[in-house]
């Protein structure tokens, strides 16, 4: 009997702390550069998080329950990034972490996601580690891996070119290597001729010692992905020397951005690459975003902000399927998941929890960067080759 | 002209000139000996403003100079032809004279122009030398080269640090008929010179400097005068 | 026979009128510092910022709808003011000290710094580019070449005649030499040695200011653009003989073709250390460069 009342008393408790617990606030833990190079790129995923966030709650929150984000900066530096990611996951108690731009912190943040049994998604990292080879149960990718972006750049390319011949200059480093690399093989895939590639210094100052090269190999296309100031060197070079006309340029995604693109000038017309997003896409969901995240913050959209103002509604759209904030629950939830952005519809690829979304190619054209084809999700997302899940 | 009174100049912690006093006056030529060591170049170097006094008053036309910088105190009209001649490198010989009229450097340039023509008329192998290296002179010819570069810019004193030096006899003696000249036009010179019978030749007034000070004063044209530097000076 | 022609066109041909373009742009750079370094025995760390400055002028002048030749003109005059400042209000302050080497480096060293991060403060970490003012190309025995850096050629071949003839065949110049040489004698001829000093300061930054308003439209304006060239320039004149305005043409001349042909043959990334390492032989071997070092014996 006395034990009956103890139970009793003990399941009004739970029960108690069940309905406190459906009033509280799901926390979002938002690791992020604030300061910094990349403060810039922080900036706009602060952006698209708080704008998600102040719709989802002016429409009732989650299960009834309001949403609040949690900054912390991490300076783009993946240790910095782990200890502010303990910090949220520790003391903070969020339910779900993002914000993580560069690759080394999406890598790193999701190891603490893993420790914590909690749930991470990445807005902005392109590396497509990320869901390939050192995917993560516990990690989930909203945004385009570069693979996507240079899968896209090829279809349209071999559309517009059958067969090209394509030269490769890019920037002497990991990073800049691979980028080349992988857009290579993809081209050559597709029956593209390689006639010539060469890489030069980090920060290099002249382009024109390769232009002889470049001007003997007759390429149709030439593929860079040299990024920020090398970009403004490099395009405005080859202006210069006359050599950008009848050549095709294209790049990888952080090769020509709204940061460079003013140095670069006329330079830049012309030039194509693949992407996920345009503030100019053409529909309903994609234009209203644009005019509220231009009312709210006088400033344009980028991908950065589109992709974290996505992840707040594939979060909403998994907690609702499963009804639970709880880690397992939800990562079944999010599998598979499909949901709507202002990119259009995405489907979260159970395999390797990469989003498969359609792809652009886009041109720039007078300091804009314009959609001239469309190149659909499945066909630039390539296999899954993630094996840990 | 030159006035200096109790003058004292240190070198770190050597206290080289205790208490100079003397004074130059227009157009004479005053021969100042010692042996080595007594602390002539310093004095030389205090009144040229290359070292600065650390007491006592300098003053030239009535002005003081003490403490001034070098290029101002040249400007005031003091002429310096320093120890080892100080041939500028890397100047031609037109160039180190050319400098030399930085003395006067409000003069009009037609002027300046015939200042170095008269000099080049009184050096005639300065002016055939004129467009080389002034190092690649011969010492005699870097002496020269020395005073004319001063005497470009008209200098109302004019002081002269062994100017003998290392030269050839025979060298020395066109040296000293210069300052010869020089007496005869009038511009007051103060001579530091080793070779004291030479020097005495051409200096109206002499002083004798021991330990830093001026230990006595003479006529350079009476003989007891001359005996007695002789003694002071050799002791 | 046609390949051979065709690589000569294409590849060599350009590539040796394309490093003479870049050795005139390096020259630039080295001219005002070794004119500081060797005639005033200062390294001045901060002349790289001091060609960034420039830059950064001219492109707030363009900003405002400044001509571009306009600000070649103005742009130096502006430079030469602060240089001068710099000089009598800190450079002077540790210049006659006995440890100056090492003073004036670090405290050029310091500006360095402080003026990089002024400039991402002032105009951001993205980088500008003014027009070229002079578009086109032009085909000169088949090896094509932008008007602009045609122009850049011919008008820093003109400077350095012109600096040369300053230092060399003036009375300032001479003045210049003579304060480098002999700073006491130099006074007691009435050369106002400090003014010299400051002056030649000013001359070396307002140098490295007009090179910042030529190369902008080619290598465009960013924070850290202080650190470009100022490796090759320092190579440059080591390479030259400190203070030799002949020895920084030739070093310049020769370094940049060396640099612009190896990288036909071997991974540009190589070209730098291999340039570096003529640096470091020469120091080995003949410390006093090509054309021996000017000023201070």
């Amino acid at each position: 009997m006395k034990t009956l009342k103890i139970c009793a008393a003990l399941a009004a408790v739970f029960a108690a702390g069940q309905v406190q617990a459906q009033g509280a606030p799901i926390k979002i833990g938002v690791v992020t550069p604030l300061t910094g190079t990349y403060a810039g790129i922080g900036q706009q995923v602060k952006w698209g998080i708080d704008m998600a966030i102040k719709e989802i709650n002016d429409k009732g929150g989650i299960m009834g329950r309001k949403v609040e984000a949690i900054y912390e900066d991490e300076e783009a530096n993946p240790n910095v990034a782990v200890q502010k990611a303990e910090k949220l996951f520790q003391v903070s108690k969020v339910d779900f972490l993002t914000g993580t731009v560069n690759s080394g912190s999406t890598l790193a943040v999701g190891q603490v996601a893993e420790r914590n049994q909690r749930l991470a998604a990445t807005t902005v990292s392109f590396s497509d580690a990320i869901t390939g080879d050192k995917c993560s149960p516990n990690v989930f990718r909203v945004n385009a891996k570069a693979g996507m972006q240079s899968a896209a750049l090829v279809e349209w390319m071999v559309k517009e070119k059958p067969s090209p011949s394509v030269f490769y200059l890019g920037p002497d480093y990991e990073m800049g290597r691979s980028t080349v690399a992988a857009f290579k093989s993809a081209a050559e895939k597709r029956g593209a001729k390689s006639v010539g590639e060469v890489f030069a210094p980090l920060d290099n100052k002249d382009y024109s010692p390769f232009f002889g090269q470049i001007r003997a190999a007759r390429p149709q296309v030439l593929y860079t992905s040299v990024a920020g100031n090398d970009t403004v060197r490099f395009m405005s070079q080859l202006a210069e020397f006359g050599l950008a006309k009848n050549l095709q340029i294209v790049g990888a995604a952080g090769t020509v951005t709204a940061q460079n693109m003013k140095a670069i000038g006329k330079a830049a017309d012309g030039y194509v690459t693949g992407a996920a997003y345009s503030a100019e896409l053409d529909n309903p969901a994609n234009k209203k975003f644009v005019a509220d995240f231009k009312a709210a913050w006088k400033a344009d959209p980028d991908l950065y902000g589109v992709d974290s103002y996505g992840v707040m509604y594939f979060y909403k759209a998994a907690v609702e399927k499963a009804g639970s904030t709880d880690t397992d629950k939800l990562r079944t939830a999010m599998r598979g998941l499909e949901w709507q952005t202002p990119q259009g519809k995405k489907t979260m690829r159970a395999g390797d929890h990469q989003a498969i979304q359609d792809m652009y190619a886009v041109k720039v054209t007078g300091g804009k960067f314009q959609i001239i084809a469309k190149v659909p999700g499945e066909a630039a997302v390539g296999p899954d080759t993630c094996t840990r899940f | 002209m030159l006035e200096l009174d109790a003058i004292h100049t240190h070198y770190g912690l050597s206290h080289v000139l205790q208490g100079v006093s003397f004074t130059v006056a227009k157009g004479e030529v005053v021969g100042l000996f010692g042996r080595n060591g007594v602390g002539k170049t310093t004095l030389i170097k205090t009144v040229a403003g290359w070292v600065r006094p650390s007491s006592g008053r300098l003053r030239f036309e009535g002005e003081d100079i003490a403490g001034l910088a070098s290029d101002r105190i040249c400007r005031r009209g003091i002429g310096l032809v320093p120890e080892d001649r100080r041939v500028l490198p890397g100047l031609t010989v037109e160039e180190n004279l050319r400098l030399g009229l930085m003395q006067a450097p409000g003069r009009a340039k037609a002027e300046a122009a015939r200042a170095m023509q008269r000099t080049f008329e009184r050096f005639p192998r300065l002016a055939e030398r004129r467009s080389q290296m002034g190092t690649t002179l011969s010492g005699g010819e870097q002496q020269m080269l020395a005073i004319a570069r001063v005497l470009v810019g008209a200098p109302r004193l004019l002081l002269i640090d062994e100017p003998s030096e290392g030269l050839a006899p025979m060298i020395a003696d066109e040296i000293f008929a210069l300052i010869h000249e020089l007496r005869a036009e009038g511009i007051p010179v103060l001579l530091v010179e080793q070779n004291v019978m030479r020097a005495l030749e051409v200096c109206d007034r002499f002083l004798a400097l021991e330990r830093g000070a001026v230990v006595f004063q003479g006529d350079a044209r009476s003989s007891a005068d001359r005996q007695r530097l002789i003694e002071v000076i050799a002791v | 026979m046609t390949e051979i022609l065709e690589s000569l066109q294409f590849v060599y041909g350009p590539q040796v009128a394309n490093g003479l373009a870049i050795g005139v742009a390096v020259i630039l750079m080295a001219l005002g510092l070794t004119i500081i370094f060797g005639l005033l025995d200062v390294i001045n760390m901060s002349h790289g910022e001091f060609y960034a400055l420039g830059a950064y002028l001219a492109v707030t002048l363009v900003g405002q709808g400044v001509n571009f030749w306009l600000c070649l003109a103005l742009v130096p005059v502006a430079m030469a003011a602060i240089g001068y400042f710099t000089e009598r209000a800190l450079i002077q302050r540790v210049f006659h000290t006995k440890d100056r080497h090492i003073l004036t480096l670090l405290l050029t060293f310091g500006l360095a710094i402080i003026a990089e991060d002024a400039f991402k403060l002032a105009y951001g970490p993205n980088p500008y580019k003014p027009e070229s003012p002079i578009s086109g190309a032009s085909e000169i025995l088949g090896i094509m070449l932008p008007n602009y850096r045609l122009f850049l050629i011919a008008a820093g071949g003109a400077i350095i005649v012109a600096v040369w003839l300053v230092v060399y065949r003036t009375t300032l110049g001479a003045m210049v030499r003579a304060a480098a040489w002999d700073k006491n004698m130099a006074a007691s001829l009435g050369v106002p040695v400090e003014r010299v000093y400051a002056g030649t300061f000013a001359f070396g930054v307002a140098l490295a200011g007009l090179s910042g308003v030529l190369l902008a439209p080619i290598y465009s304006v960013f924070p850290t653009m202080g650190k470009d060239f100022i490796l090759m320039a320092f190579t440059v004149v080591i390479v030259g003989g400190m203070g030799s305005i002949k020895g920084a043409v030739i070093a310049g001349l020769v370094l940049t073709q060396i640099q612009s042909i190896s990288s036909l043959f071997i991974s540009p990334v190589w070209s730098d250390p291999l340039v570096f390492g003529i640096m470091v032989l020469f120091l080995m071997v003949r410390p006093q460069g090509l054309a021996g070092r000017l000023g201070h014996g």
